[in-house]
């Protein structure tokens, strides 16, 4: 009798406890910061571009540069560069960088850090952005420049005009700025700068003709050639004369063959602005702006290209 | 009206069929009343999709023949309320309405073969042949109960009774699967800038071609029928998964700069997963007869509609049914059933929004055999009614931010933050049987 019952109560149970199980559906992640939150007391975020909430502001005090009898233009400038490019359609691309400047008469001592690189993408169609890691990997290359930049030791009115400068991401060359960048075919000298087990630098793609979002591999070089008229200490514009090469290491769906072979040429005409940034930038009231706040402050100083 | 008339009046007033006829609202009225529990009853040519080995059941009429026309009415009734109290917007839920037609007959004579018995049956929307819809997964959508899967539907079989108390019985489901393939060359790329919104515009011309195919798919239905006595039933049904396949691609060729660039599209529509039906069916009484099955879904095995296994969220089920029927005085039968069908899909907070509950069918129906009713043999027919109402418990659905990869799509998802949802499904059908 009690097996009969044992067996009864077994049958109601499989009958009940059937159907569909969470335990086969993993979770993506496990903290966010969801709208309202405030990022530097909630733990709890992904830190993407997408979340909501001021950015965590790492600890980098301002560098210590000897300020005396430095010139007028001396500061912080978050620096907009608006490259025209052609990828099957004509588009913009935005980059924003941080740029500390000390200047002496018409010499100036440039530190230029790479903040936000926008990819080349066509939205809609084709929708690519870096991974927060490799953003973080960018934000590492920092490239010092000192010389007659200027051609007044008054900035007003000056011409402001750096040399060209290089950043190679995702790739170990010994002549950064010329070498060839690594293939798919042969990538030896590929560098896994964000630390994620792929080769080079990675790119979340969202792409039409990709069932899913998947992620491609690449190796990047970008210049900047400045040139511009300051005109007011606090916000000056001038052209700009870019460069940009990729090279596709990988990708984790062959769907995005034929994206990774997407050529991007520069059209003449691109543009910069320079904006001076200060208390109201600085989160972490520490002295420095530093690119999460350059980032942060994109919307506010150069539009709402930033706000997306 | 004639006869013809009046069958042309109702093809006319049937539109398009939605959920699944056979297993959602029952194939027959007779069926529908007993809860679906027949795999161990003899229900006409209903006995295609339920137990085809019952097309040749003990104590059948030799040589007969028998055909049915029916109608099958139903309107869901559903909502579904967001968290803070608003309705959310779903696809149109169209109501149910649409012709069976039904034929058994004993082959024994025809092909010399004693026990040998043949049935078709087609249930169809007359607008269409089929029409299928995919929306994304994350569409607040009802799974079975919109027009994700209208279709035609044919069943044919065999059922062959060797020997008095055993009967074997084979039939095939036919579906309609699709391809579609879209070529377009580009003729030219411009942009410019909208000079009213100012959106930056990409034109690209295109000189488009089509090749589109439809063929059958079928799918396998076997049962076995044990009939020890005349008063005592039990049977045994396999049926075959039922879904099509809509595939093919699009190709846009001569993209300046890129060449051929394009995509393979593969959606499916499911019907029913594999299934396995035990019943019995036993008349302790002359007057009554008493019926149950249990039916195990394979729907673990299914897709959404856009190909994607959804691991997790699909699980098998076991669907119980009960169904009793009353002789109240010859030649009129009572009839009623009960059904628990369990979700076999759950969102459980991630991204897609489908939409199916737990749902009890409870069903009531008449069955009246007019020459034995009025003691006439020159009326050879039987009209049958049913009335099924499918409630679906509420369920709710709160979306889970660990299901998302950022927050920005956790809160952009159509169904966030959540929403319950649930209703009935009244349905009722009528038929018209002769015998010769």
């Amino acid at each position: 009798m009690v097996k009969r019952s044992a067996g009864l109560a077994l049958l109601v149970g499989s009958l009940l406890s059937c159907g569909p199980s969470s335990d086969g559906y993993a979770f993506v992640r496990e903290e966010h910061c969801p709208p309202d939150c405030d990022a530097s007391t909630d733990a709890g975020h992904d830190a993407g571009r997408s979340d909501a909430g001021p950015p965590d502001v790492p600890d980098e005090p301002l560098e210590d540069w000897d300020l005396t009898d430095a010139g007028p233009l001396t500061g912080i400038y978050a620096l907009e560069v608006a490259v025209l490019a052609n990828v099957v359609v004509d588009l913009e691309t935005r980059q924003l960088y941080r740029v500390r400047m000390l200047q002496h008469g018409t010499s100036v001592r440039v530190r230029l850090q790479a903040c936000v690189i926008d990819l080349a993408s066509i939205r809609g169609l084709a929708d690519l952005h870096f991974t927060p890691a490799a953003e973080g990997a960018i934000r590492r290359h920092v490239i010092d420049l000192e010389g007659d930049y200027l051609t007044a030791a008054d900035p007003i009115g000056a011409t402001f005009r750096p040399p060209r400068t290089f950043v190679t991401i995702g790739a170990d060359l010994a002549m950064p700025d010329t070498d060839p960048l690594p293939t798919m075919a042969d990538a030896a000298l590929a560098l896994d700068e964000d630390a994620d087990g792929n080769p080079g630098v990675t790119i979340d793609a969202t792409a039409v003709v990709c069932p899913s979002p998947e992620q491609v591999f690449a190796a990047f070089r970008a210049s900047i050639a400045l040139s511009g008229v300051v005109s007011d200490l606090e916000a000056f514009d001038g052209t700009v004369d870019p460069s940009i090469e990729q090279s596709v290491l990988g990708y984790t769906n062959d769907c995005l063959r034929v994206a990774a072979n997407l050529v991007v040429t520069i059209r003449p005409g691109s543009a910069f602005h320079a904006h001076r940034v200060g208390a109201a930038q600085d989160l972490d009231g520490n002295g420095n702006i530093s690119c999460p706040e350059v980032a942060w402050a994109g919307a506010s100083l150069f539009g709402d290209y930033w706000a997306r | 009206m004639s006869r013809a008339g009046l069958v042309a009046l109702i093809l006319m007033t049937a539109s398009v069929a939605h959920a699944d006829l056979e297993d959602d609202l029952g194939l027959g009225p007779e069926a529908a009343a007993l809860g679906g529990a027949v795999t161990a009853v003899p229900v006409g040519f209903a006995s295609l999709h339920y137990a085809p080995a019952l097309l040749a059941y003990r104590g059948m009429r030799p040589g007969g023949a028998e055909l049915q026309i029916g109608y099958v009415f139903g309107s869901p009734v559903l909502h579904v309320t967001g968290l803070d109290g608003a309705p959310i917007n779903t696809a149109r839920i169209a109501e149910t309405s649409s012709v069976v037609i039904g034929a058994r007959f004993d082959l024994a004579h025809e092909l010399g073969l004693e026990g040998l018995v043949g049935a078709i049956a087609i249930s169809t929307p007359v607008s269409s042949m089929f029409s299928y819809t995919v929306r994304p997964d994350d569409d607040v959508q009802w799974m079975t109960l919109t027009d994700g899967s209208s279709h035609l539907s044919i069943e044919a079989g065999l059922a062959y009774r060797p020997v008095e108390w055993l009967s074997f019985g084979i039939a095939a489901r036919l579906a309609l699967a699709v391809e579609l393939f879209t070529s377009a060359v580009v003729t030219h790329v411009d942009t410019y800038v909208d000079a009213t919104t100012g959106d930056n515009i990409i034109d690209v011309g295109t000189r488009i071609g089509a090749r589109g195919a439809v063929s059958a798919r079928v799918s396998p239905i076997a049962s076995v029928a044990v009939m020890p006595i005349p008063e005592l039933r039990i049977g045994v049904t396999y049926r075959g998964a039922s879904y099509v396949d809509d595939w093919g691609w699009s190709r846009v060729q001569g993209v300046p700069g890129l060449g051929d660039i394009g995509y393979v599209h593969r959606f499916a529509h499911w019907v029913r997963p594999h299934e396995v039906s035990i019943g019995a069916a036993v008349r302790p009484i002359p007057a009554l007869e008493l019926s149950a099955d249990l039916t195990w879904e394979h729907w673990a095995e299914a897709t959404t509609g856009n190909f994607d296994a959804a691991p997790g969220r699909f699980g098998d089920i076991f669907v119980p049914a009960v169904g009793v029927r009353v002789t109240v005085i010859a030649g009129l039968d009572v009839l009623a059933g009960y059904r628990f069908v369990r979700a076999p899909f759950s969102n459980f907070g991630g991204p897609s929004n489908l939409l199916i509950n737990d749902t009890h069918h409870a069903s009531l129906g008449l069955a009246a055999a007019l020459d034995t009713l009025t003691g006439q043999a020159d009326l050879p027919f039987t009209l049958r009614g049913s009335f099924r109402l499918s409630i679906l418990d509420e369920a709710r659905e709160e979306k889970d931010f660990r299901r998302f990869r950022n927050d920005a799509s956790w809160t952009g998802n159509p169904g966030y933050p959540g929403y319950v949802f649930g209703g009935v499904v009244p349905s009722v059908q009528i038929s018209a049987e002769a015998r010769w």
